[in-house]
C-alpha cells in the first residue's frame, strides 16, 4: 500500500529545520516533485509541526508564506484545511537566481553527491530489485519520453531516481535521493543555456533500467554515474554564463 | 531425528508468529461479505460503519501493524473503478481514513490494481505477503503489505489487507531462529531475505537461488529447507555448516 500523502521522504532525513523558509523550501520543492499532489490535504498545523520539530506559530508563519506564493489554499469549516495548489510549471525565476549564486565548486560538489547516490542505488537495484519495482523504472522512463510540460517531465525525471532507490530495497537511499531530487532536477530542467538532448537522455535511463531487469550489478552502477555526470558540464555553462551576466559583463 | 526436523520446527514456529494476523485478515475480510446486501452492491455507507471496527483493530496491533483496510477489485463499490476503505496510523499516533488520488494518468500515481498484492489475491491466492518493499511516501519506509482475497458467491470482491512493520515481522522470526544454534534464515518467494540469525546474509538482500536440499555428500549450502504453512511461501532453510562442505 503506498499512501502517497505524506511529506516523510523529505522531512525525516535533514532532522528539524528551524525556520519557517526552510519549511517553506521545504514544501515548495514537495509540490514541484509531485511528492504533494495537486488539492491533496496537508497536515494539521499540530501535525506538521511535529513533523517538523518547530512550533505550531512557526508553521502558521510558513503556510501564510505558501499562501501569498499561491502554493497553498486554506479553507474553513468542518471540511477545510490547507490544500496544495500545485503550479503547471517549474519556478524558473527562482530556479535561475538559485544556480547564478552558486559557484562552480558548489554545483560539481552537488554532482559528486548525486552521483554517489545514484550509481549506488543502481548497483543494490540490479542485485536486489522486485519485478514490480523493475516494471515501474521502464514505466517513469516511457513517461519522461512523453511528458507534455516541464513540470510532468521533472517529475517523472525525479521519480525514475527516487525509485531506483526504493528498488534498492533502501529506504535512507530513497530519502537522500528524494532530497537531492529536490535539489538537483529542477536546475537540470531549466530551460535555459545550451538545450539537453531529451533522446540521449531518455535513452540513458532506459539502459539503466534494462542494466538493473538483467541484474548487471556494475554496469548499471557506471551507467547511472554516467547519466547524472553528463549534465554537469551543461549546467556548468549554464553557471558561468548567469555569473558573468549577474557581474555586468 | 528425521531428515528435515529441524527446519520443520522452525517453519511452524515462524508459521504461529503470523498465524494471527492472517486470521485477523480472514475475520475482516468476513465481515466485508457480510455487509454485502444480498441484492445490491457494496457501498461507503458499509464501510464508514466499519470505521470503529478497523480503528480498534490497528490500535490493537500496532506494534505489528501501521494499517489496514480493504481494497476493491473494479467496479464493486458503487460501480467505482477503484475504491479503497484504509485506516492508518498517521505521525501523531492517531489511527484515520486514508485518502489517495487515483488519477491514473498522473505521473504519481501508484495503482493498487497493478500491484501483486492485489493481483495474486484476485488469482485465487488464499494469502499474500507481498514485499518487504520500500513504501517511499508511506507511514513508515520499509513494509510487506498481507492481504487475503474477499470473495463472496464466487465473486472476488478486493482484498482485505494490513500494512506491517518490517521491523516487528523480523523481530518475532529472529525470535523464532534464536531456537537453534544452526546457521538459518527465512526467505520469501522472490529469493529476498527476511530473517537470518547470522551475518552471512543481509535482510533485504536476494539470494542466488531458492534454497534447495544439496545432494546426499552434504555439499550444498543448505541441508535442511521447510517451507511455512502460513501460505506465503514463505521458506525455512538451515545452513550446512561450513566446516562440513
Amino acid at each position: 500500500m503506498s499512501t502517497r500523502s505524506s511529506l516523510s521522504p523529505l522531512v525525516a532525513p535533514g532532522g528539524p529545520v528551524g525556520r519557517a523558509d526552510e519549511i517553506v523550501q521545504r514544501i515548495t520543492e514537495a509540490i514541484h516533485l509531485g511528492l504533494l499532489d495537486d488539492g491533496e490535504r496537508l497536515p494539521t498545523e499540530v501535525d506538521l509541526a511535529a513533523q517538523f520539530g518547530v512550533a505550531p506559530m512557526t508553521v502558521r508563519e510558513a503556510l501564510a508564506t505558501l499562501r501569498d506564493q499561491g502554493l497553498v489554499e486554506t479553507r474553513r469549516g468542518r471540511s477545510g484545511g490547507s490544500f496544495v495548489r500545485r503550479p503547471s510549471g517549474p519556478p524558473v525565476d527562482r530556479l535561475k537566481a538559485r544556480l547564478a549564486q552558486m559557484s562552480a565548486s558548489d554545483l560539481r560538489d552537488l554532482f559528486d553527491e548525486h552521483t554517489a547516490v545514484a550509481g549506488q542505488a543502481a548497483r543494490l537495484a540490479a542485485e536486489r530489485a522486485a519485478p514490480f519495482a523493475v516494471r515501474r523504472l521502464f514505466v517513469l522512463t516511457d513517461q519522461l519520453d512523453a511528458a507534455e510540460t516541464l513540470g510532468d517531465r521533472i517529475r517523472a525525471d525525479s521519480r525514475f531516481h527516487i525509485q531506483l532507490a526504493i528498488a534498492a530495497q533502501s529506504a535512507r537511499l530513497a530519502r537522500r535521493e528524494a532530497n537531492l531530487q529536490a535539489e538537483v532536477s529542477g536546475l537540470i530542467w531549466l530551460p535555459l543555456g545550451p538545450p539537453l538532448d531529451l533522446g540521449a537522455y531518455v535513452a540513458e535511463k532506459h539502459a539503466i533500467a534494462a542494466a538493473v531487469a538483467a541484474e548487471k550489478a556494475d554496469e548499471a552502477r557506471d551507467l547511472a554515474e554516467a547519466h547524472v555526470m553528463g549534465q554537469l558540464a551543461r549546467l556548468t555553462r549554464l553557471n558561468l554564463d548567469l555569473a558573468t551576466e549577474g557581474s555586468g559583463q | 531425528m528425521t531428515a528435515n526436523a529441524l527446519a520443520a520446527r522452525l517453519a511452524q514456529g515462524a508459521t504461529d508468529a503470523l498465524e494471527p494476523l492472517y486470521r485477523v485478515l480472514e475475520s475482516n475480510a468476513e465481515e466485508i461479505r457480510r455487509a454485502r446486501p444480498p441484492r445490491s452492491g457494496l457501498t461507503e455507507a458499509h464501510f464508514s460503519a466499519m470505521q470503529p471496527r478497523f480503528v480498534e483493530l490497528v490500535e490493537e496491533h500496532s506494534a505489528l501493524v501501521w494499517g489496514m483496510g480493504f481494497l476493491a477489485a473494479p467496479g464493486v463499490v458503487e460501480g467505482r473503478e477503484r475504491y479503497l476503505a484504509w485506516w492508518q496510523r498517521n505521525s501523531g499516533g492517531r489511527v484515520a481514513r486514508l485518502r489517495l488520488n487515483f488519477d491514473p494518468t498522473s505521473v504519481d500515481v501508484y495503482d493498487y490494481l497493478q500491484m501483486d498484492f492485489f493481483r495474486l489475491a484476485a488469482a485465487g491466492r488464499a494469502r499474500v505477503a507481498f514485499g518487504p518493499y520500500v513504501d517511499y511516501s508511506g507511514s513508515d519506509m520499509y513494509t510487506i503489505t498481507a492481504t487475503v482475497p474477499v470473495v463472496a458467491d464466487g465473486t472476488f470482491l478486493g482484498v482485505a489487507g494490513a500494512d506491517l512493520v518490517v521491523g516487528e515481522v523480523e523481530r518475532r522470526l529472529l525470535a523464532v531462529l534464536r531456537g537453534t544454534d544452526e546457521e538459518t534464515l527465512i526467505v520469501n518467494a522472490e529469493r529476498r531475505v527476511l530473517a537470518a540469525n547470522t551475518p552471512r546474509w543481509f535482510v533485504g538482500s536476494r539470494l542466488p537461488e531458492m534454497p534447495a536440499v544439496g545432494d546426499e555428500s552434504g555439499s550444498g549450502e543448505f541441508r535442511e529447507v521447510a517451507e511455512l504453512a502460513l501460505g506465503t511461501g514463505w521458506v525455512v532453510a538451515v545452513a550446512t555448516p561450513v566446516t562440513d562442505r
